[in-house]
């Protein structure tokens, strides 16, 4: 019987070239989805935004009128809930727009304009909360916490504490970030950092007194025990 | 993006992987009309075929693959079956004299005892003896479906310029899960094999019944005693010298697969330790422009899909442990005060937070798999099982996952240079 002949090779070019030009159109489809909803991130920050101005000059209009009138019994409380309220949302958008941040490519100008918003608006909660803290004589642990993303590798332990402790703690404890990495853009930090002595990240201000380094659960736990007059918080904690 | 490092592979990952994907649907589409066709007839004369049933340690199938050879649809007077017992342990030699002695009908099969050689031994000790024009080897553990042997006779009739035939596999009554994974893996890999016909790009001639010219057998040489996947060698060296191979889509032989994860690991081991080397055997062939297709695109693809399967399973690995890794570290930090964290359980959709990027190419990956599954499983005789469509969604993480250890495993073996019996 005859060997078989040999088989004539064949380079099928137009169907690598086809399916090549398929999946780059896939691939830039997919692609592009991501920047479509890097857009919409951007859209839904923005309108947070405005939400929280309005919410933020809400707030001021009440405590006008709580200097008004003078009677802090009626006022004190609701407003106390109302700005717990308000710096809850931001956190929480600010913690998505940090997701957002490291997600994106593209903006990353557009979300530091973003991040610089939120700092000023942290910054202007904790300057009303000492003075509602001392208008209503209440009892609201504050902590200004320093951290850095860029400079920082032990900030997201210290981070993930202080998110411990707000979970348990709730409208007893208000924390407010200052992202070191915008110090250049915002003379505000450094103002706040010459105030405090802040020369390493990261640190903690737990109503006015200065931490540095990562401050463990079991001795955040004694300094907020310290802070505080409520026994029950200092229980908890 | 998150990590240069590890995005930037990822994507070209998903890339290749779309590439490839989207190669063999557009090449599907291409044939569809070609491939239903097979107009062929069995010739007048039909030719002698030498079956050769090569069996080490198989007394509990080889009666099952006996009676499955004599249920063949082909006259008697045109077989030689060669039994070639290589130096079995068990009782394999007497179940099959005792098979030959009692059906009368079978007298044209031979049982030919030989001390423990290996399978490619006994296959060349049977060519010596083979009188056929065509040479087709079965192994113990495989069954052939009573017309695959005149369905592959009319194949050759039909085209003079095949030298090797194979049969399209199944997984023989699937049980355990292990099986019914194999079950569709076979399936899967058969849409591809069928494709790969048209551009003479196939580089395995299976184990359970293939069917080669004795022409081309003996011109090809002994099957290589060395090698792990003796079936494979013989096709690449058959590719080399440019013979053609081909998948008879209307000839089906059922498999034993592998019941339990460790002999899956033992036979995979084997099949990727072996192609492994004979890739590396034959590595001029890869990227060379006078193999066409099977150079240029089949064989690199093929090493390309290897180191795929390896990343696949590293980063799988990534993206499984490093929440939990965080998780512990949190809690570490916490004291392992989870008291918090579970009064706290609320689970927002957040679908600003989804990354729709990797999301768009696994489902899209997905979906066209599942698509070449299906058209796959329209060639399949007897159809796909019904309970096999929804195993087929697991399939694609499970048991890719569970074969990239295997082929890890491989590697790990191979470049601390672990001798194995080759």
């Amino acid at each position: 019987m005859t060997v078989p002949p040999h088989v004539d090779r064949h380079i099928s070019k137009s169907r690598y070239i086809i399916a090549f030009i398929i999946t780059v159109l896939a691939f830039t489809l997919g692609v592009s989805l991501g920047f479509i909803l890097d857009d919409a991130r951007i859209k839904s920050v923005e309108n947070q935004n405005r939400e929280q101005e309005l919410n933020y000059n809400g707030l001021q209009l009440q405590y006008l009128y709580l200097n008004r009138i003078g009677n802090t019994t009626d006022v004190c409380p609701t407003l106390r809930v109302a700005l717990e309220n308000s710096i809850e949302e931001l956190s929480e958008s600010l913690d998505a727009v940090q997701r957002y941040e490291k997600d994106t490519t593209l903006n990353k100008d557009e979300y530091r304009f973003i991040l610089r918003k939120y700092l000023q608006d942290n910054l202007r909660y904790w300057i009303f909360s000492q003075n509602i803290r001392v208008t209503c004589n209440d009892d609201v642990v504050n902590i200004l916490y320093f951290f850095s993303n860029e400079k920082c590798d032990v900030c997201p332990n210290q981070g993930k504490i202080l998110t411990h402790f707000k979970k348990k703690l709730h409208d007893k404890l208000l924390i407010f970030p200052i992202n070191v990495d915008l110090e250049e853009d915002e003379n505000f930090i450094k103002i706040l950092k010459a105030r405090y002595n802040v020369t390493s990240l990261p640190t903690i201000v737990v109503n006015d007194i200065p931490h540095q380094g990562v401050v463990g659960q079991s001795e955040l736990s004694v300094i907020i025990c310290q802070e505080t007059n409520n026994k029950e918080t200092c229980l908890i904690s | 993006m998150n990590n240069p490092i590890i995005d930037i592979p990822v994507y070209i990952a998903y890339f290749i992987a779309l590439y490839l994907i989207v190669y063999w649907l557009i090449f599907y589409v291409e044939k569809r009309s070609v491939m239903k066709r097979s107009p062929r007839v069995l010739p007048k004369e039909l030719p002698l075929v030498t079956i050769i049933v090569p069996a080490y340690n198989e007394e509990k199938v080889i009666t099952k693959t006996l009676r499955s050879i004599q249920n063949l649809i082909y006259p008697k007077d045109k077989l030689q079956v060669l039994i070639v017992n290589d130096g079995s342990k068990d009782r394999t030699a007497q179940v099959v004299e005792s098979y030959i002695r009692k059906h009368k009908t079978a007298s044209y099969m031979t049982l030919i005892n030989q001390n423990n050689q290996g399978k490619a031994a006994a296959l060349n000790n049977s060519v010596k003896q083979a009188r056929g024009e065509y040479f087709a080897c079965i192994d113990a553990d495989s069954l052939v479906e009573p017309d695959a042997l005149q369905e592959m006779i009319k194949g050759f009739f039909a085209d003079s310029t095949i030298a090797i035939q194979f049969p399209v596999m199944k997984v023989y009554k699937p049980k355990s899960w292990i099986q019914k994974y194999q079950y569709v893996e076979y399936l899967a890999s058969m849409i591809i094999i069928r494709l790969c016909s048209f551009i003479d790009a196939n580089y395995v001639a299976p184990g359970p019944f293939s069917v080669y010219k004795l022409s081309v057998l003996k011109k090809l040489g002994p099957f290589d005693t060395e090698s792990l996947v003796e079936d494979q060698e013989i096709a690449f060296r058959a590719q080399k010298d440019h013979f053609r191979l081909k998948q008879c889509q209307t000839a089906f032989v059922h498999t034993h697969a592998p019941k339990t994860i460790s002999t899956l690991r033992r036979q995979r081991n084997r099949w990727f330790k072996g192609t492994i080397l004979n890739l590396f055997k034959y590595r001029g062939l890869v990227m060379n422009r006078n193999y066409g297709d099977f150079g240029l695109f089949q064989l690199p693809m093929t090493i390309l899909g290897l180191v795929l399967a390896i990343f696949g399973v590293f980063i799988f690995l990534y993206y499984f442990f490093k929440p939990i890794f965080e998780w512990f570290h949190h809690m570490m930090l916490v004291n392992f005060d989870i008291m918090p964290y579970l009064t706290d359980l609320e689970w927002k959709i957040k679908p600003l937070e989804v990354s729709l990027t990797p999301l768009f190419f696994i489902y899209v990956l997905l979906f066209m798999s599942l698509t070449m599954l299906l058209i796959s499983s329209r060639f399949y005789k007897g159809r796909l099982k019904r309970n096999a469509s929804w195993q087929m969604i697991p399939y694609f993480f499970i048991y890719f996952l569970l074969l990239g250890f295997f082929l890890i495993q491989v590697l790990v073996e191979i470049l601390l240079g672990k001798k194995q019996k080759w």
